[in-house]
């Protein structure tokens, strides 16, 4: 047979047939709904009561946090007259100032608040490798600055601790925490790693008690028995004795993020700091340190995260943080009986904060890991 | 030819002392010595001088006069005329009350948030990430107190559930009742006879765990499968059915009921309790289910894919193949969440539980103007528990990681090295199960020692700190000197022994030594071992213990090799 006669046979086809369009539940929405929402009984049963469960949830809160809440009223009562169903925003709109800076005077709020704006400057040459070195100076400055800023003094009108209130207190408490606790979890890391047998077992036993044991009793320390550590007559503000304990309380963590850190680091580095004959102090300061450290920058903004959430605690000891706040504000006959507006602002501060930190902490993450492959 | 010399360097400088490293790190040591000395003196001085001016004095008797307040919940009998150290041991026990059940629910949550985020399907995985990110990110002090307030405000009072058109009405058919003040539950009422119905329950139990070994003994021998689960539950169902109803049903239930402004009967469960307990692991429960998630991520997708390969199902990928492997992985941090767990559960003091904080280190504090004392006392109490909770992490560590070829055994000193020449035998022993038999059905020994080491533990805890203190039986802090040592070393030494039996350890036999060496200790310095037992003589007691510790310290040594492990599955010899 030659191939004239084979084209002219009518069962070979002569061109490609167009592909026929997937089936209808293959594609589009309803293959993603089938595949992620009823893909079997059980999964079924499990979309349909979650659904149930966000529609008996979401409307009531909704309703009651925007549509039906009130902005501005004089008092409870007052909120309660213009719709009784919903949340009395006025509450907080009126006590906006004492939630962030307590009873901290008015005039004078402008310093918390350049306080709060140059700690992002001094932070910035710590995360960032593009900026200056010199800035660094002004890192190692700023708790100086920060104090004095605050607590007033050298020319600045000084403002009491007690004063003190609201997040202008967390922050004071957690970021003091942290900065301060920062040499001494180095130093603690660095002891418990170390060979020489009596300052590692100091280090074990610190660690090891600040971390077996709750803050409150930590917070209790500075109340009433931390004083009698220091010479009679020296009179400790609370709050400072309070940031010294949360320091110690710190440190103990940050050992233990920085010791990941110095552990995370290959056995290779060390050896060439020795190879290169550098002494103990010389390799930690130019080789180990830097790395471990920037390994557990997640780390140590994890343990922040965790000391700022803490700082709430301060309330059992009669401070006035957020939460204490609350009850001040609830003895105002004008404001007596709100409950639940408090808790969902303080709560919705913390989070912001606290959920912005560990979306960073985890971009830094992924950011410095790829630097270590 | 080179000759090498030994430097015949100056002889000693002293600035040799840091800088030549066979000096530096005992003068660095000696250095720190010093100072830490100094300091700790300092400090001390201090103290001495500020309590000498506040006319304070530093002791633990005011541990034995009256605590003079109020406790609404306890375990254990207690009265304002009950001493401080009794207040203190109401705290402790409601600590732990918090902490125990703190500890199951947000383990349960925890597991189910964590998987559930791994679902496919769409919505859970995004509401459990709703969850997790909400709850972590916010003081849990603002969580409990939240809660409690919503217990206390959108609960009905009690006398909402009064009369003909009640506001209120009891759930689960009339026999829950959650009130504004607390939660009324039915309560189990002991009738005579019950005590029957329990043992045939415990009996059933056992039943059903030797069954569930005698089967996975025959599946190893010959492959054959029977269903064990339904067969188990039948076993313990079934016979404690027919001891209830043979017994002519002991056991009834106590429902709550109005009378007048309250509800009588049942279980009371106060809101501060259920507040606490729940925001805990609510908060606890949302790092767990991370840890789970990052466990179960943590095994390769290469291992869920051989095991379907080999042609196991998916739930059995699940419990065979991931779960093990995730374990290893989720275990540790899990347990630091239980600590996390159990530290937060101070903060009760804020709505009001009556915890060891509000109890030693809140009210009696205050009373007594004792600071130093108490807050001791009390972190003691704390820092035990983590310790010892961290302990047993350390020996589940050293059980499941991972055994190279070599395995390296009981560094350090052990008083089994000293006989290690006599016998090789020694060496067996110490090297764990690798060798030994697996244990099937309830015959092992190891279940006995448990169990010894148990009822010794619970019999002390009870003498020291629960059975009634009278005139005849001063509390702790009277006894004398060597009695309160000996107590003390008898307590850590049980609770030890009974760690390292419960775990594959191996200084089990040490440890089972040093208990034997204290517990002779305690006999010698005329410890009443008669208060132990009501109604059973002192030196019955002693022989009878004796001859336990002897037994199980020489069937360690000389008898059949048990397998010193209720956690690790060994493979069969």
């Amino acid at each position: 047979m030659s191939t004239t006669q084979t084209t002219g046979l009518a069962y070979v086809a002569r061109g490609v047939i167009p592909p026929s369009p997937p089936p209808a539940s293959e594609v589009g929405a309803v293959r993603w709904l089938r595949e992620n929402l009823f893909s079997g009984w059980f999964n079924s049963i499990l979309t349909v009561a979650s659904l149930a469960i966000v529609a008996m949830l979401i409307p009531p809160i909704v309703s009651w946090a925007f549509i039906d809440s009130v902005w501005n009223a004089p008092s409870l009562a007052g909120c309660r007259e213009v719709n009784p169903h919903g949340a009395c925003w006025a509450v907080i709109n009126e006590r906006f100032n004492q939630f962030m800076f307590g009873f901290y005077p008015p005039e004078l709020y402008w310093r918390p608040i350049l306080t709060f704006v140059l700690m992002f400057v001094a932070l910035a040459p710590v995360l960032f490798n593009g900026l200056p070195r010199q800035m660094l100076w002004f890192s190692l400055a700023f708790p100086l600055v920060a104090y004095f800023l605050i607590w007033g003094g050298l020319g600045l009108e000084p403002v009491e601790s007690r004063k003190l209130g609201g997040f202008l207190l967390a922050v004071v408490i957690g970021v003091a925490g942290i900065v301060l606790s920062l040499p001494f979890g180095i130093l603690l890391a660095l002891g418990r790693k170390s060979h020489l047998i009596f300052l590692k077992t100091i280090s074990v036993v610190f660690i090891e008690f600040i971390r077996g044991v709750p803050l409150i009793t930590l917070l209790f320390v500075a109340n009433s028995v931390l004083a009698y550590f220091f010479p009679p007559g020296s009179n400790l503000d609370l709050i400072l004795r309070v940031v010294i304990m949360v320091t110690l309380f710190a440190s103990a963590y940050m050992a233990e993020v920085i010791r990941g850190g110095l552990a995370a680091l290959p056995q290779g580095q060390y050896e060439a700091a020795d190879a290169l004959g550098l002494n103990y102090q010389k390799s930690m300061r130019l080789i180990i340190l830097p790395q471990a450290l920037k390994i557990s920058i997640p780390g140590i903004v994890n343990t922040f995260i965790g000391l700022f959430k803490d700082t709430t605690l301060v309330v059992v000891i009669g401070l006035l943080d957020p939460i204490g706040l609350i009850g001040s504000i609830r003895a105002d006959s004008n404001w007596n009986g709100i409950i639940w507006e408090f808790y969902v602002f303080v709560g919705f501060f913390f989070f912001i904060a606290c959920f912005g930190m560990s979306r960073y902490s985890q971009y830094l993450e992924r950011k410095l890991k790829t630097d270590h492959r | 030819m080179s000759v090498t010399t030994e430097p015949s360097g100056p002889s000693f400088r002293i600035d040799m002392l840091w800088n030549d490293s066979r000096y530096r790190s005992t003068f660095i040591q000696i250095v720190a010595l010093i100072l830490v000395i100094l300091a700790v003196m300092y400090l001390f001085q201090n103290v001495v001088q500020n309590l000498a001016a506040l006319g304070k004095t530093f002791g633990f008797d005011f541990m034995t006069q009256p605590a003079s307040y109020d406790i609404n919940q306890r375990l254990i009998e207690y009265t304002s005329r009950s001493t401080h150290s009794t207040a203190a041991v109401v705290g402790i026990l409601n600590t732990l009350m918090v902490a125990v059940v703190g500890c199951v629910l947000a383990t349960l949550i925890g597991v189910t948030a964590g998987v559930a985020r791994l679902s496919k399907n769409w919505i859970v995985a995004r509401l459990m990430t709703v969850y997790i990110e909400g709850v972590r990110n916010i003081p849990v002090l603002i969580q409990i107190l939240l809660l409690a307030a919503i217990f206390d405000e959108l609960l009905p009072a009690p006398n909402a559930f009064r009369g003909d058109n009640a506001t209120a009405s009891m759930w689960l058919g009339d026999t829950v009742a959650a009130t504004n003040r607390g939660a009324y539950f039915p309560i189990p009422v002991w009738l005579d006879g019950s005590l029957y119905v329990v043992l045939a329950f415990f009996a059933a139990i056992c039943g059903a765990v030797w069954f569930g070994r005698r089967a996975s003994e025959r599946q190893q021998d010959t492959g054959e499968t029977v269903p064990v689960l339904p067969i188990q539950a039948g076993i313990v169902l079934g016979v404690t059915l027919v001891a209830y109803f043979v017994m002519g049903m002991p056991i009834g239930l106590d429902y709550p009921s109005l009378q007048g402004f309250n509800f009588q009967g049942g279980l009371f469960v106060r809101n501060s309790y259920m507040a606490l307990t729940l925001a805990l692991s609510i908060y606890t429960g949302a790092f767990i289910a991370e840890n789970v998630r990052a466990g179960i991520q943590s095994v390769s997708k290469g291992q869920t894919e051989a095991a379907f390969a080999l042609g196991l199902r998916p739930n059995r990928t699940m419990s065979l193949v991931i779960l093990p492997q995730a374990l290893r992985v989720i275990i540790p941090p899990l347990i630091s969440q239980y600590l996390n767990l159990t530290k937060n559960s101070s903060l009760a003091l804020l709505v009001g539980y009556m915890d060891v904080t509000g109890t030693l280190m809140g009210i009696t504090l205050n009373q007594t103007g004792k600071e130093f004392e108490t807050l001791f006392l009390g972190m003691a109490f704390y820092l035990s528990v983590s310790l010892s909770v961290a302990a047993v992490m350390n020996l589940y560590n050293e059980q499941v990681k991972l055994v190279e070829r070599t395995s390296a055994v009981g560094m350090g000193f052990s008083v089994l090295d000293l006989t290690t020449s006599m016998t090789g035998k020694w060496e067996l022993l110490k090297k764990g199960d690798a060798t030994m038999k697996r244990e099937y059905g309830i015959r092992g020994l190891l279940n006995f020692f448990v169990l010894f080491y148990a009822v010794a533990l619970v019999l002390l805890v009870n003498y020291i700190f629960l059975a009634d203190i009278t005139e005849a039986r001063p509390s702790y802090f009277n006894w004398s000197g060597s009695k309160q040592i000996a107590t003390l070393l008898m307590l850590i030494m049980v609770f030890a022994t009974l760690l390292t039996c419960l775990f594959k350890n191996a200084r089990f036999l040490d440890l089972a030594v040093l208990e034997l060496l204290v517990f002779i200790f305690a006999v010698a310095v005329g410890w009443p071992f008669g208060m132990l037992i009501e109604g059973v003589s002192g030196p019955l007691i002693v022989m009878i213990s004796l001859a336990a510790r002897f037994a199980i310290i020489g069937y360690t040594i000389f008898g059949e090799r048990p397998n010193l492990t209720f956690f690790h599955r060994v493979r069969r010899v």
